[in-house]
């Protein structure tokens, strides 16, 4: 509201300006015979008293009278290129807490609750299959994608899709903010994801399981699209795991060297480290310091071995993965395992030798 | 941590180069600095950004001029009073300053250039081979001379120069030591009266 008054207070003065300038080749130009002296001075109170007053107050738009709540639903399928039931959509949207305040009212009412049929039915059911749906085809396409990556970092890469804000960002995006049926007003991020699992619920429960997935794969999947996902997943020892990792695929120890060195007495300096395994190079990296490239060398080499580097290929979405074919049965390796094997094959080796 | 910030670094890292000046035309050198100066090898050059490297350049004393360069270059001040206006010939600045020559030539190929003295800031002249180590330690690269270093009569063992084929007997009066003398008879018409060695 504000802004505006100082924008149309600007134009005003614009205005003006015009009137003053002579304009002799515009023929449509109707001169203004008046300088409009009370103009800015209204302007300026208008602008004070909104300040005295503060902002206005946020409203939900079901509030205005241009407002469609059936409409609205239907348009919300149609946006999405959803085939919804009415029934099931609409109960996707409401929250368990307004069943209990429109419970509430009726009891306020003094209406017998026993006698009268009290059909509001929230969506916690939906949503909780939905959740079990997202949860699961997230981790089956990604282990499918990634069939080298850890199953630390699946699930690391998992919780951060289907975390709360994640989902409630998708929701808020995918205009679910103005249909939920809530008591909370501005909604909260929680009711905003659970609305979001439970439009995944009736897409399963309207559609089956197959289009359920694919607006999975449309809706939740794509937030992973320029995001770093060995970032996601935190490996506190690098180098060691690095280790386990190739003596499991029968490679020598990690070697690192240092490769490439400039400005060591500066404090802009960089040092390349390399790791070798058998004289080979596994992968190199730039650092502040010596120990900090080993360590990303160390991430890096990881990133080679779990086929996860910067210059993989993007995730296969959208119309290109119609015909994909996931292994639903298939599970990752587990950094965790892999370690507890190594060092335990390790202390079996070393109580032999002594 | 993210690798992406390490490539960052790498990126913005200022790479430090040594240049052997011995018997090299400091023009010629200024030209072959430049682009290290300026970072133009660089993918993320910008001519608004200040992404060049670090140039160390030693044995500045021992530059080679080209003709009578030594003679008739001149460099010249202004101290912007009356009167205010000197010049000198090349063989006096490099006497006063063994790394003038080349800076100069640096800075004057690097007209126009906004960034300009940043970039000298950057050039490390040396007049010896005596460059401190700390500077030495971080030096990565090494730049190409720009011409063949010449080999001088004292480079010749006693044995080679016997050897090589004597076309004709200098004359008596013929001042053959003359080139191990320094000089104090040169006029340096190109000098002005207050910076002419007395």
């Amino acid at each position: 509201m504000s802004a505006s008054i100082v924008r149309s207070c600007a134009f005003a003065q614009q205005m003006t300006l015009m009137t003053l300038r002579t304009c002799a080749t515009s023929v449509y130009h109707v001169s203004k015979r008046n300088y409009d002296q009370y103009r800015m001075k209204y302007l300026r109170e208008m602008y004070k008293r909104r300040l005295e007053v503060g902002p206005e107050k946020e409203r939900r738009r079901s509030e205005w009278i241009n407002w469609n709540y059936d409409s609205e639903i239907f348009a919300f399928g149609k946006r999405l290129g959803e085939e919804f039931n009415e029934t099931t959509i609409k109960q996707a949207f409401i929250h368990s807490s307004y069943v209990e305040k429109e419970r509430a009212k009726r009891a306020e009412l003094g209406l017998n609750l026993k006698d009268l049929t009290f059909d509001l039915e929230d969506n916690s059911e939906l949503a909780e299959k939905g959740a079990d749906l997202i949860s699961n085809y997230v981790k089956v396409y990604l282990r499918n994608m990634y069939p080298y990556f850890f199953e630390e970092g699946i699930c690391a890469i998992h919780n951060y899709l289907v975390s709360e804000s994640m989902l409630s960002h998708i929701a808020k995006h995918i205009g679910c903010g103005d249909l939920i049926l809530s008591e909370d007003f501005p909604v909260l991020p929680s009711t905003l994801s659970q609305t979001f699992k439970a439009v995944v619920g009736a897409v399963l429960k309207d559609r089956g399981q197959e289009k359920a997935e694919t607006f999975v794969r449309d809706f939740v999947l794509p937030q992973l699209i320029s995001k770093d996902i060995n970032e996601l997943w935190e490996v506190v020892n690098p180098m060691g795991l690095l280790t386990a990792v190739l003596a499991l695929i029968g490679k020598g120890p990690p070697e690192p060297r240092l490769l490439w060195k400039s400005g060591a007495n500066t404090i802009m300096a960089l040092y390349w480290v390399g790791i070798y395994s058998d004289k080979q190079l596994v992968a190199k990296s730039p650092g502040e310091t010596v120990t900090i490239a080993e360590e990303m060398a160390a991430r890096e080499a990881l990133k080679k071995l779990m086929k996860t580097e910067d210059s993989r290929s993007p995730l296969i979405l959208g119309r290109m993965a119609d015909n994909l074919k996931l292994d639903y049965k298939k599970v990752n390796m587990s950094a965790a395992e892999v370690l507890k094997n190594y060092y335990s094959q390790l202390k079996k080796q070393n109580t032999a030798s002594a | 941590m993210a690798h992406s910030r390490v490539t960052q670094w790498a990126t913005m890292t200022r790479t430090w180069w040594i240049y052997d000046a011995n018997y090299q035309c400091p023009f010629k050198t200024a030209y072959r600095l430049l682009p290290y100066l300026q970072g133009l090898n660089k993918p993320v050059y910008h001519s608004d950004s200040d992404v060049g490297d670090h140039v160390v350049v030693f044995n500045t004393k021992h530059i080679a001029m080209r003709g009578d360069f030594w003679r008739t270059f001149k460099h010249f001040h202004h101290t912007k009073f009356a009167g205010g206006f000197s010049r000198a010939s090349a063989w006096r600045v490099h006497e006063m300053d063994p790394t003038r020559i080349l800076e100069r030539a640096v800075y004057s190929c690097l007209a126009g250039v906004e960034t300009r003295k940043m970039m000298m800031k950057r050039l490390h002249l040396y007049p010896e081979e005596d460059v401190p180590e700390k500077i030495l330690e971080n030096v990565t690269g090494q730049i190409r001379q720009v011409q063949i270093v010449p080999k001088k009569l004292t480079d010749y063992s006693q044995e080679e120069i016997d050897k090589f084929p004597k076309l004709f007997e200098y004359p008596e009066d013929y001042d053959v030591e003359g080139y191990k003398r320094e000089n104090r008879q040169e006029p340096d018409q190109h000098t002005s009266m207050k910076w002419r060695l007395k």
